[in-house]
């Protein structure tokens, strides 16, 4: 059956699966308001201290107006491998195989802003975002990136409370890993719903099942 | 509804990555929603048109204001679609009266402009739940994210910039000879051409968003669900349950926990409860802590500002070092091309070779090995042609031939200053002499090497006469130390 699903899987030459978690329309959306209000508010305290000086205060504002406007995306991207703006949403812009992002790619994403931005904001880059299966715009399309999450979805430390109880069975890493995922969350969970999950794989009922699984838990993250 | 059957990826997702989700979703299956979008749409955007033709902003409007009124139709479809129910547009439109109808008018009215919209839509919609109830379960569903909100804005946001993308890839696209006037004018005037090519842009935009809007809202709730539920850990564990148990129990556990969450579709799942006992044990879940709880927060707000009138005067600034500032800006920039030009001048000096330390210090880093051979002057001995012709002399050709193109190269190296890297083959050697020497060195070096690379490679030794000629011409070349 067809799983719908934001990850966008990349197969390297060793055979190993990259998930990339791409971002879609909206995140990236808010990212670029995000940039655009960091620009501009560089450009006004810029201006209000350039205009000032006459011609040279003038010449250097436009540089500087011209800068902004064509390479901040890029610098940041090829040095932070993410702009500001990105970075509070949590995104980062890769190359289509999981790789940083380089020179020419950047250049390329950001130098066809202008062909996204036709006719009027971005009217262009949001179609083609709405119907690629990526969330590509026609910049991304040319320079082969993605915007993706850049960071895992959570990670927390929680130790676990229950004594570890040896697996009975051989468990493969997916599953093991939904074990320790019980354990991350379950202190988070309504403890009528930790019991019902914790009975489907174990024989007690209550608290008991709970406290087997919590165990089974302990024992994986002990590394055995 | 059966989470094993669900057609998306149950895993831990962000909200952000939930509205993705749901746009993963609408693209899936873009075109039944639109479809389904128009079918209430449409009637009522000609009612509009009807009604309202003398003023076009309004009927726009109208259309706008009523949105709650398609978009349950199409949550109501996706939710089916998503656990593998695909309903035909009928059957869907069979339901409409209970689709419709819960919250219609507060929707319609004092909630339509709430930024939540789609996302409080399942709760309302799906589960079933009013008043307070519905208020605590929302407010344990957002859990303090605020996607919901920024996919409303961004929703917004999306169907004008597509609206006007429209209505300007048209005008743009007029020739100037076929249109009245500029198209800045058109668009603010009061063409009503225009108005109303705008009004059917602004309905395909709402068109084109609606489906993404609402699947976002609705993925967004069921992300939030799965989290606050741990639908991913479910899964994963029942599909590891055969193993952890005897077949017996897994049997009857799979029939357990074809788990049925409360989606209150009429008729959708019919308990076998009697009404006072569905009514208690609805009461107890209602209860807990998963329906509403109580959080105290705190925050600052400003409550206007203590001090005085006069006190607040903004400080009239110097701005006499401006101009000061200027000229030191000014000079320094001075400086700064001055000291440009001069390493651009220094720079085309290194390059052209005419400073003398420059050149001894190119000297100093002549190679000293190339392909395995000494290339110094110390190496080689006083009379180099006596010393060949008596390695000859003994019929020792390779050595002889050797010590001969070593003496070429390190005459060429020491006392004609050619540039030969440590890394240069002997190939490279004779294209960089053949390309720096006159053509008398270059024909002789070119003869010398091919005899050389045949000896050492090729093992094919040359007749002694031949030798016995490039001993020659080199005493002709180089015999004499050389000094430029």
């Amino acid at each position: 059956m067809l799983q719908l699903d934001t990850v966008h899987t990349f197969e390297t030459p060793e055979g190993v699966d990259l998930s990339l978690r791409v971002a879609g329309p909206l995140p990236r959306a808010l990212a670029w308001v995000l940039d655009t209000l960091i620009r501009y508010t560089v450009l006004f305290v810029l201006s209000m201290v350039l205009l000032p000086l006459a011609e040279l205060g003038v010449g250097t504002f436009l540089i500087m107006l011209f800068l902004m406007e064509w390479f901040y995306p890029v610098l940041f991207e090829v040095t932070r491998g993410t702009t500001p703006g990105k970075k509070a949403m949590g995104l980062a812009v890769v190359h289509d195989n999981g790789t940083p992002i380089g020179w020419p790619a950047s250049l390329i994403r950001n130098l066809l802003r202008v062909i996204d931005f036709f006719p009027v904001l971005y009217g262009l880059g949001l179609l083609s975002m709405l119907i690629n299966r990526q969330s590509k715009r026609l910049g991304d399309l040319a320079a082969g990136t993605l915007v993706v999450y850049a960071e895992a979805a959570r990670r927390a430390d929680t130790t676990i409370d229950a004594e570890a109880r040896t697996l009975p069975v051989p468990l493969a890493v997916e599953e093991q890993r939904a074990l320790l995922d019980f354990a991350e969350r379950s202190s988070k969970l309504a403890p009528g719903r930790v019991e019902e999950l914790a009975e489907i794989i174990s024989t007690e009922r209550g608290p008991a099942a709970v406290q087997t699984v919590l165990g089974y838990a302990r024992w994986l993250g002990n590394g055995r | 509804m059966q989470l094993d059957r669900i057609s998306a990826n149950v895993r831990y997702r962000t909200p952000w990555e939930g509205v993705d989700l749901g746009f993963v979703m609408a693209r899936q299956w873009f075109w039944p929603l639109w479809r389904l979008w128009f079918v209430t749409a449409l009637p009522l955007t000609l009612l509009a048109v009807v009604l309202l033709h003398q003023w076009p902003w309004a009927t726009v409007l109208m259309v706008w204001w009523f949105k709650p009124l398609y978009e349950p139709l199409l949550l109501f479809w996706l939710s089916r679609r998503l656990f593998g129910e695909e309903l035909t547009l009928r059957e869907t439109l069979g339901q409409w009266r209970s689709v419709l109808r819960p919250r219609l008018f507060s929707n319609l009215t004092l909630r339509r402009l709430s930024p939540s919209r789609s996302f409080f839509m399942p709760v309302s919609h799906l589960e079933g739940l009013r008043g307070a109830e519905r208020r605590k379960r929302l407010q344990v569903l957002s859990g303090g994210q605020s996607a919901a909100t920024w996919l409303t804005v961004g929703g917004i946001h999306f169907e004008s910039v597509l609206q006007f993308s429209f209505l300007l890839l048209v005008l743009f696209l007029i020739p100037d000879e076929l249109r009245p006037g500029d198209w800045m004018e058109m668009l603010a005037g009061e063409e009503p051409l225009v108005t109303w090519l705008s009004n059917a842009f602004s309905l395909l935009a709402m068109s084109v968003i609606a489906p993404f809007y609402v699947a976002g809202g609705f993925a967004l709730y069921l992300t939030r669900r799965s989290v606050l539920e741990a639908w991913d850990l479910e899964l994963a564990f029942r599909r590891m349950a055969p193993r952890f148990k005897p077949a017996r129990t897994a049997a009857a556990l799979l029939l357990g926990c074809a788990l049925l969450f409360g989606m209150a579709w009429p008729a959708a799942d019919t308990w076998a409860l009697d009404h006072a006992e569905a009514g208690q044990v609805i009461g107890e879940v209602l209860q807990h802590e998963d329906f509403g709880s109580r959080q105290t927060e705190k925050y600052w707000r400003y409550i206007g500002d203590s001090r005085k009138e006069e006190e607040r005067e903004r400080p009239q600034w110097d701005m006499s070092w401006v101009p000061i500032v200027a000229e030191l800006f000014e000079y320094l920039l001075w400086i700064g091309a001055a000291v440009l030009l001069g390493w651009l001048l220094l720079y085309l000096l290194r390059l052209t070779d005419w400073l003398p330390q420059r050149r001894a210090a190119r000297a100093a880093a002549a190679p000293s090995v190339l392909f395995g051979l000494p290339v110094t002057p110390e190496s080689l001995p006083q009379d180099v042609a006596a010393a060949v012709a008596a390695l000859l002399g003994e019929g020792r050709v390779r050595p002889a031939l050797s010590l001969l193109y070593r003496a070429t190269l390190v005459r060429l190296i020491h006392d004609h200053h050619v540039r030969i890297p440590d890394s240069a083959t002997e190939g490279e050697c004779q294209r960089i002499v053949g390309g720096q020497r006159p053509a008398a060195e270059g024909d002789f070096f070119s003869r010398l090497t091919r005899a050389w690379v045949w000896c050492a490679y090729g093992h094919a030794a040359p007749a002694a006469d031949d030798i016995a000629a490039l001993t020659a011409s080199w005493q002709a070349l180089y015999g004499a130390p050389a000094h430029e």
